[in-house]
């Protein structure tokens, strides 16, 4: 699955990199959670995103420890 | 991404039919693809497989005829797919619309190849099916059937695999249809196909899952509060927990120089008593312990000889008939005569200047004796004289006590108790010795203490300065005395409140650390959240400032010189327009020239795959239409320009002349004509085929 284009329009990527470094958190964790938004986009179903969400917050605190 | 191949099954006129599109050159520098058909050929009715075979009712409303219907208009639907079905078709065949895109390597990784077979069924009377029965749908990501449920859960697969169903006007379209495009923009329509082909759409449907998520997680820790208000508690106790560590720290220290101070204090005391003990002769005596010792030792020898007095009356006879009687008595008759010898004596010395006076006359020298002699001789003479009268009691006789044992006893009173001793014959000797002596020690004590008093009166005033200082000490002692019992107990109350609030501490530190890992998402979920409002606040007028120079940038590269200078706007809820420099109106397109209003719709449509970065294949139906001799060149010079895998050109001959397409050959990469057999009644394709030879 494709990140969103505004992800990669330069300008919007200049933002987002600003936007992430003054809240201490990454791109990566963005894409994730739009990844999942994504998955779960349309189909009604809501049961598990939580979850996921959860994962991905872990998955960023294992990947910056403190952050 | 390029569409390889489109089969299409009792579809309009088409009975059997196969599209099959080369991949594109790899310099992407041939991008077009021509399909001829005359009116009536099969033109539209590809375009039309597209949304219904992709979207199925979702893509009914982007149908000519059906424009608006909703998702729920089931009716119009059937009636619609019937009305598509070839006529004259087997009743036993399906109507099918079998699609396939496939990622090139201008795509991203995550694009997958993505194949969507969508297939009608029909009674005999060539009805629909009733029921739900009478569709089905097939999708395959990179040739792995996609489990899905129902239509609804197939066509949720097919956005998040291609793209969402409403931007599909954006890309596959005709030429009217893109006119319809400024109709739309009032309506929001294209606002919203830019918004999720941008990635805002996504961005605001996280916005609204990380509420949710952090909703439901403050719930589980407690609520929104919990955490916040444990960790102001904790540090409130902290606080609490340090200022009494401060606290007690000084009052220790307090505590430890008030003690070290009275120990000094006490110290002194003890040498000041020390000193004024030197000076009174006891070691820690004072005039007033001087003077109850005398006082006490005075009333025990006035008792001890009142008591000796009374035994020795009443008790005669005892004392008489005891072995000591007799000694009693000789001591009784030795202090008589040492009575009689001192009263002599005394009585003879308190006279012997009056002797003098008689033996030697004064005047000397009136005397006929004395007269004669010198003042030597008569100092001499009188000097001898008294030592003569000395003499007369000196030494005391041989029968005289030495001391008066028995001295209160005397005169008529001695002489009755030898008396009464004559007249018994025993008497309790021991009692008696035992009261006499006790009558002598505090007659001994007495004199001690009045002489030590005498001393101590005469000290000097060093004892006083003593006694003052001793007894500024002792209220100095006292004081620090209690002064230390009251911060022993508040150092005690002290550390029970600090042991209360490390307990306190513990406790909420506990709190914490149970709900540490919740926090730690939530901490990060919060910053995310704000990360993601302050990116769609920012994303909307970015987006609609980009959209603007990218459909202006395409629009004039169409657009005849009239245009050159003109800048497009596109404001919300309202129609798009075209501003000039020095202008404060400006112009709605959609009143403009019918093929200035689908220049705009092309233009529009590249500005979003350009804005987008979406690398869907364009497909346009007619895109010249009604267009002049100028504008044609010109539009197709912008989509061949256009950086993209595929753009597919659904023309009749009137359209793509043969000048334009001697101009626009270096830039195709395959072609198509379809004819419609009048005979056979059906579309049939011709690969590799058009209106004129692609191959001269």
């Amino acid at each position: 699955m494709r990140a969103p284009a505004c992800f990669e329009d330069p300008d919007a990527k200049r933002l987002i990199e600003e936007l992430c470094q003054q809240y201490r958190i990454d791109s990566q964790l963005l894409v994730d959670l739009t990844e999942i938004v994504q998955t779960f986009s349309g189909s009604g179903r809501r049961e598990g995103i939580t979850v996921d969400i959860s994962s991905a917050l872990d998955r960023f605190a294992s990947r910056q420890p403190g952050a | 991404m390029f569409m390889s191949k489109i089969a299409l099954a009792n579809w309009r006129s088409y009975d059997s039919a196969e599209f099959n599109f080369k991949p594109p050159t790899p310099a992407g520098k041939k991008p077009i693809v021509l399909i001829g058909a005359m009116n009536g050929h099969g033109k539209t009715s590809f375009l039309l497989s597209l949304y219904l075979g992709l979207f199925g009712r979702h893509g009914l409303r982007y149908c000519e005829g059906f424009r608006g219907a909703g998702d729920a208009d089931t009716a119009g639907y059937r009636r619609a797919i019937e009305s598509y079905r070839r006529i004259g078709a087997d009743p036993a065949e399906p109507t099918q619309v079998d699609l396939t895109f496939i990622p090139t390597l201008r795509d991203s990784e995550q694009q997958k190849e993505v194949r969507v077979v969508r297939r009608w069924f029909f009674t005999g009377s060539n009805k629909l099916r009733q029921g739900e029965g009478f569709e089905e749908v097939q999708v395959f990501v990179d040739g792995r059937p996609l489990r899905a449920s129902d239509s609804d859960a197939a066509m949720s697969a097919i956005e998040l695999a291609l793209f969402p169903a409403h931007v599909t006007p954006a890309f596959f379209f005709d030429g009217e249809q893109a006119q319809s495009l400024i109709e739309k923009m009032g309506e929001e329509g294209l606002r919203k196909a830019v918004e999720v082909m941008f990635g805002m759409k996504v961005v605001t449907e996280l916005k609204d899952s990380l509420r949710t998520y952090l909703s439901a997680a403050h719930n589980r820790a407690g609520g929104r509060g919990r955490s916040s208000t444990i960790q102001d508690n904790l540090d409130a106790k902290k606080k609490e927990r340090e200022a009494v560590n401060d606290l007690m720290g000084k009052r220790q220290l307090d505590l430890s120089a008030l003690r070290s101070e009275h120990e000094n204090m006490s110290r002194e005391r003890s040498q000041k008593m020390e000193d004024l003990a030197k000076y009174g002769g006891a070691a820690t005596r004072d005039v007033g312990d001087l003077q109850r010792q005398y006082g006490s030792a005075e009333k025990q020898k006035e008792s001890s000889e009142k008591a000796l007095t009374v035994a020795l009356g009443t008790i005669g006879l005892n004392l008489a008939l005891t072995r000591l009687g007799p000694a009693i008595r000789n001591r009784l008759l030795a202090e008589g005569e040492r009575e009689a010898w001192e009263g002599l004596r005394t009585g003879t010395l308190a006279k012997r200047e009056e002797v003098l006076a008689v033996a030697m006359p004064q005047p000397s020298s009136a005397d006929p004796i004395l007269g004669v002699l010198s003042t030597d001789v008569l100092d001499k003479l009188r000097t001898r004289l008294l030592s003569a009268l000395d003499r007369i009691y000196n030494p005391p006789p041989t029968n005289c006590a030495e001391d008066f044992l028995l001295g209160h006893i005397r005169g008529e009173q001695r002489a009755r108790v030898l008396t009464t001793l004559d007249q018994l014959t025993g008497v309790g000797g021991a009692s008696i010795r035992q009261l006499a002596s006790q009558a002598k020690d505090a007659r001994e004590q007495m004199d001690d203490a009045k002489s030590k008093l005498e001393r101590i009166g005469n000290l000097p005033t060093e004892v006083k300065s003593l006694k003052e200082r001793i007894e500024e000490l002792n209220g100095l002692i006292g004081t620090s005395g209690n002064r230390i019992g009251q911060l022993d107990n508040e150092i005690t109350s002290l550390k029970s409140q600090l042991h209360d609030l490390n307990a306190d501490v513990g406790r909420l530190q506990e709190e914490l650390a149970r709900l540490e890992p919740e926090q730690a998402r939530l901490a990060v979920a919060e910053r995310v959240n704000r990360v993601i409002e302050a990116l769609s606040d920012a994303l909307a007028p970015m987006t609609a400032t980009r959209i603007e120079e990218l459909v202006t940038k395409h629009f004039i590269s169409i657009a005849d010189e009239r245009f050159a200078e003109g800048q497009i706007e596109l404001r919300q809820n309202q129609p798009p327009a075209i501003r000039f420099p020095g202008q404060n109106q400006t112009s709605l397109l959609e009143v403009m020239s019918g093929f200035e209003s689908r220049a705009f719709g092309i233009a529009f449509s590249l500005a979003l795959a350009e804005f987008t970065r979406q690398r869907i294949p364009l497909i346009i139906d007619t895109p010249l239409g009604n267009a002049d001799s100028e504008y044609r060149p010109r539009t197709l010079a912008a989509l061949r320009r256009f950086d993209l895998d595929q753009i597919i050109v659904l023309t009749h001959d009137e359209e793509v002349t043969e000048r334009l397409f001697d101009d626009l050959r270096p830039f195709v990469n395959q072609t198509f004509l379809v004819k419609f057999d009048s005979v056979e009644k059906r579309s049939k394709v011709f690969p590799d085929t058009f209106f004129w030879d692609p191959r001269r």
